[in-house]
C-alpha cells in the first residue's frame, strides 16, 4: 500500500532514437524483420540511475516525438522504438514510474539496488527492441493496437 | 565556446541554434598529409570508420534527446588512433561508430549472428571501457577497462 503502481510486464515500453546520421549507426536491421535500436541509443550516461523511457499505456509514440518541440528540436527523421516490460525484466532490471510534468508516462529501467548498468544489458535490451513504423505511430495515435 | 538555444512554446516548434567554436582538430589530423600517407596502407573501412569519427563533432548537446553530450574531442582523437592500430592487423573486421550520452566515442562488432558482441566506449583519458557480449554462453561475458589496445583486438571475434 502506498507504493508505485505496478507495471504489468505484458505493458509496452517506448523509447525516442535520434535520427540516423552520415556514418553513425542508431538504428539496425532487427532479427525477425524490421529495424530495431542500435546498443548506442539505449545506453545510460554514467552516473545515471537509469535509462530514460515511456508507458505506451500513458503516452502515445506521437506523444513523445512531440515533446522533442519542447527542447526545441524538430522531430523529423526521429524514430520510436518499442519494447516490454517483459524483456527488462528477463535482463534482472526493474521498470520504475517516474511522470514529469512534460510527460506523465515516463519512467526509469534501473538495474536492482546499487548495480551498475552494465553495457551488456543494454545491448541485450537493444536487441529486442523494435521501431515502430510511420503507419504505426499513425495507428497507435489514432486509438489502435500494436500487432507486434 | 557552445551556445545551445532551446525554449518550449507548447506545442510550437522552435529550431535549435548550435555553435561549436572549438577548432575541428578532428578534421585537420584526418586531412593531414601524414595520417593520409600512414591510412591509405590501411583497409578502406579504416579511412571510412575515422571521416565517421570525426563527423561526431557535428552533434549537438543533447543531441538524443535525453541530455546526451557533444564530442569529446579527446575521445575522438583516441578513437582514431584505435581505429588505425586496429586496421593495422589484418583481416580486422570494421566497427560501428556511434557517441554514447557521455560524449565518448563508442565502438562495436558483431558476430555470430548477432549472439556476441564487443561493445567499446573509448575515454578521453586513453583508456577503453569494453563488454564482450555472449548470448549463446553468458560465463563468457566480461566487462572491464583497459589501456591497451590489443587488449580489444584479441576480443573482437572470439
Amino acid at each position: 500500500m502506498g507504493g508505485p503502481p505496478e507495471i504489468s510486464d505484458d505493458e509496452v515500453l517506448l523509447r525516442r532514437v535520434p535520427p540516423a546520421r552520415d556514418g553513425e549507426v542508431m538504428v539496425e536491421p532487427r532479427e525477425g524483420g524490421g529495424l530495431r535500436a542500435s546498443s548506442f541509443a539505449m545506453l545510460v550516461r554514467r552516473g545515471e540511475r537509469g535509462l530514460s523511457c515511456t508507458r505506451l499505456a500513458i503516452t502515445s509514440p506521437e506523444g513523445l516525438l512531440q515533446q522533442l518541440s519542447c527542447q526545441g528540436m524538430d522531430p523529423s527523421g526521429w524514430h520510436v522504438c518499442r519494447f516490454f516490460v517483459r524483456d527488462v525484466q528477463a535482463l534482472g532490471l526493474q521498470v520504475i514510474p517516474d511522470p514529469t510534468d512534460i510527460d506523465p508516462g515516463h519512467c526509469e529501467i534501473r538495474p536492482a539496488g546499487r548495480l551498475k548498468f552494465a553495457k551488456s544489458k543494454s545491448r541485450k535490451l537493444a536487441r529486442k527492441t523494435r521501431i515502430l513504423t510511420d503507419d504505426e505511430v499513425r495507428t497507435l495515435q489514432a486509438g489502435g493496437t500494436l500487432t507486434d | 565556446m557552445i551556445s545551445f538555444d532551446t525554449s518550449c512554446a507548447g506545442a510550437q516548434r522552435s529550431s535549435v541554434a548550435y555553435t561549436q567554436d572549438t577548432p575541428d582538430i578532428v578534421a585537420s589530423i584526418s586531412s593531414s598529409e601524414a595520417f593520409s600517407r600512414e591510412i591509405s596502407e590501411q583497409p578502406q573501412w579504416v579511412r571510412q570508420a575515422c571521416k565517421n569519427v570525426a563527423k561526431l563533432q557535428e552533434l549537438p548537446p543533447n543531441w538524443d534527446s535525453y541530455g546526451g553530450e557533444p564530442a569529446n574531442v579527446s575521445s575522438l582523437l583516441v578513437a582514431i588512433d584505435l581505429l588505425r592500430f586496429l586496421g593495422a592487423i589484418a583481416g580486422m573486421p570494421e566497427p560501428r561508430v556511434g557517441l554514447t550520452p557521455d560524449g565518448t566515442v563508442g565502438l562495436s562488432w558483431d558476430w555470430n549472428n548477432g549472439l556476441r558482441s564487443l561493445q567499446v566506449e573509448v575515454l578521453p583519458d586513453k583508456s577503453f571501457a569494453y563488454a564482450l557480449v555472449a548470448e549463446d554462453d553468458e560465463s563468457a561475458e566480461r566487462e572491464d577497462e583497459t589501456t591497451d589496445p590489443s587488449t580489444i583486438a584479441t576480443l573482437i571475434g572470439r
